[in-house]
């Protein structure tokens, strides 16, 4: 069912952005950047996917967003995780370490 | 709070349209740009750099796609163009619309009419103090049956009661 990992894969996306955010508010370019650099190197993001996920997270009221300027004097719309954002992101984390290990437990048996 | 603010972002979605989609073009434009000027740095040509820059973009048509869904008016858009479909979609048939109009026409006016007799006749409480207490008088004639009574009759049959019904 390739729906399901299309669902999946988004998801995980929408996790990974928050935690980028986590560490401080970034903008679009800058939330690809982090995510493959916490992944040391391993995750690539299609960095136009992050641009719908990244409103659908702020309609859901996850993220805000204003528009500031870049460390290179650049006009940049920046997102920062709101309260919200933080509860919905340690949701996700604790989802997601569930499903983890349980398909590394699948996967361990022999 | 959070509710508010998906609400004011969808109905900017809805009515500031062209403004959310300026500033997403907006966004879209400077993230490429920005990885553009970063593989500048890393040595390629500025031709290469905005190349390799929309390639690892993706396709950008189809990102602005998505992000107008997300963005949009969401239920109410969709249900906004809806109507304008079906409205378009009617006007190209006149002589529908004017079989439905005239269907509905006649049918509204049929219930209304029938609902009338039903509501003095039946609903509504008859226009007279204790109508419970209301009779039909009628008279028997050995030749003709039963007729109703000739306000004379009554007048007279009245000055011989002692009392009224």
């Amino acid at each position: 069912m390739p729906k399901q990992d299309a669902k999946l894969l988004q998801g995980t996306l929408d996790m990974l952005i928050l935690k980028a955010l986590s560490l401080g508010p970034l903008h679009g370019f800058g939330i690809g950047q982090r995510i493959v650099q916490m992944s040391g190197e391993v995750l690539t993001v299609e960095e136009g996917s992050l641009y719908p996920a990244l409103y659908r997270i702020e309609q859901q009221g996850s993220v805000g967003s204003e528009w500031g300027v870049s460390e290179n004097n650049q006009r940049a719309k920046f997102y920062k995780l709101t309260r919200a954002g933080r509860k919905q992101l340690q949701v996700e984390e604790e989802n997601w370490e569930r499903l983890a290990s349980a398909v590394f437990k699948v996967m361990q048996t022999a | 709070m959070e509710k508010l603010r998906i609400v004011v972002a969808r109905l900017r979605g809805l009515f500031l349209r062209r403004s959310v989609e300026r500033e997403m073009n907006e966004e879209l434009r400077l993230h490429i740009e920005m990885r553009a000027r970063e593989n500048m740095r890393r040595g390629m040509t500025e031709e290469e750099a905005r190349r390799a820059a929309e390639r690892s973009f993706g396709n950008l048509a189809r990102v602005k796609e998505a992000c107008r869904d997300v963005k949009g008016g969401g239920v109410i858009e969709t249900l906004l163009q809806d109507l304008r479909y079906g409205a378009r979609t009617l006007f190209k048939n006149r002589g529908f619309i004017f079989v439905v109009i005239l269907t509905l026409a006649l049918a509204t006016g049929a219930n209304t009419a029938i609902f009338s007799v039903v509501d003095a006749v039946l609903l509504r409480p008859l226009p007279f103090g204790d109508p419970e207490r209301l009779v039909a008088l009628r008279e028997t004639l050995p030749d003709e049956g039963a007729i109703p009574v000739a306000y004379r009759t009554y007048a007279e049959w009245r000055g011989q009661w002692r009392s009224y019904f």
